[in-house]
């Protein structure tokens, strides 16, 4: 740079104070090429692939690609074809009237429990229901109804200043 | 040919320890010095561009190549020095020297400019003047100028990269300005900069 330094920062200095941002915005540029950048040391770069070799890369992959995952499978396969093969070896012609009614006890055993399962649901189901109802008529009064409203008018308020507080426009990360 | 910043990932995904040493020795200076304006201190700043680095190199996947790498990277080292900063609420203290040592050196900045012999030492010292004040901003404003005049951005790419909208990095470029001309204008006698 050629240009008297001290010239560049008056000239800076007279557009700022006019108030012409893309004068003040091009003067700066100039003063500030003085201001010499920081550098890393000279092994930075070894430093990181050093490190960088011990590290795994975090793929966005499927979920087949969680080893444990496919540990499993492969295990519970495993132990399918184990079991078959047992079944086969201990009776090489399958007996099929047993080996049916063996399918439908379990089929009429799970039905039931299912039942059972669908009961309990709907008595739960029923118990919150009228929980509801006697909310309800609680929430019906006058005062109540109030007081929800000016707890959701607080809870509005509180939000506008939180975003406003944690909003980067305001956060203040100084020193 | 020098490779593109495409091959570069693409390689470095593939395993490339030598393209992850291509991309920290094309980047490696736009990183340390935006991270060292933030933190102000070597070893931190060493240690979060290496951060980035290596947060950079597990996520490979994630880099869009429409997005510049450069601004991929200092996203990156954005994110991980705000962290950083949120912990740490450094002390606010000034790089080196005082209010009054600094006074002394711009007298005598004017003393070699009014005789015209050294525009080296006018340069430093101005260098030097600006770098103090810029040490004293707050660390949104110091970042947006790093970025703005240092890394040449856009204010688009600086709002990108910083999470914030357009209007406020403007914004926030105009108060910096505003404050290191002031700090100029403190440190030397009125009328210096009259001509």
């Amino acid at each position: 740079m050629n240009r008297d330094p001290l010239d560049e920062a008056r000239r800076w200095l007279a557009t700022e104070g006019a108030e012409d941002s893309a004068a003040a915005d091009a003067a700066f540029r100039q003063v500030f090429r003085l201001v010499p950048r920081h550098e890393p040391p000279a092994a930075f770069a070894d430093r990181v692939v050093g490190t960088a070799r011990g590290l795994r890369p975090i793929r966005v992959g499927t979920l087949w690609d969680v080893v444990w995952l496919r540990l499993l499978v492969s295990f519970a396969l495993l132990l399918t074809g184990v079991a078959a093969l047992g079944l086969f070896v201990a009776s090489p012609v399958p007996d099929v009237p047993s080996l049916v009614s063996m399918w439908a006890g379990v089929v009429s055993r799970g039905a039931v429990r299912l039942r059972q399962l669908l009961d309990l649901g709907l008595s739960v189901w029923m118990m919150c229901s009228q929980v509801g109802e006697a909310a309800r008529a609680v929430v019906a009064t006058p005062p109540v109804r109030l007081g929800l409203f000016l707890n959701g008018a607080l809870a509005l308020v509180a939000i506008c200043g939180l975003r406003r507080l944690l909003s980067p426009g305001e956060e203040k990360i100084s020193w | 040919m020098t490779p593109t910043d495409s091959d570069l990932v693409a390689r470095a995904r593939g395993g490339s320890q030598s393209a992850c040493r291509d991309i920290v020795c094309r980047y490696e200076r736009p990183i340390y010095n935006l991270i060292f304006r933030m933190v102000r201190d070597r070893s931190a700043a060493e240690d979060l561009a290496q951060e980035t680095f290596l947060k950079a190199f597990t996520r490979l996947d994630t880099y869009e190549p429409q997005y510049k790498l450069l601004n991929w990277l200092l996203k990156i080292a954005h994110n991980t020095v705000i962290d950083y900063l949120r912990v740490r609420r450094l002390p606010m203290v000034p790089l080196e020297g005082s209010p009054s040592d600094e006074r002394r050196s711009a007298l005598a900045l004017i003393d070699g400019a009014a005789a015209n012999p050294l525009r080296n030492l006018e340069r430093a010292e101005i260098a030097r003047i600006l770098e103090h004040a810029l040490a004293r901003l707050r660390a949104e404003y110091r970042q947006v100028v790093v970025l703005r005049y240092h890394e040449d951005l856009s204010h688009e790419e600086i709002a990108g990269i910083m999470g914030i909208p357009v209007g406020t990095v403007k914004s926030y470029l105009h108060r910096a300005r505003a404050e290191l001309a002031e700090h100029l204008r403190n440190v030397l006698p009125a009328g210096t900069w009259n001509g």
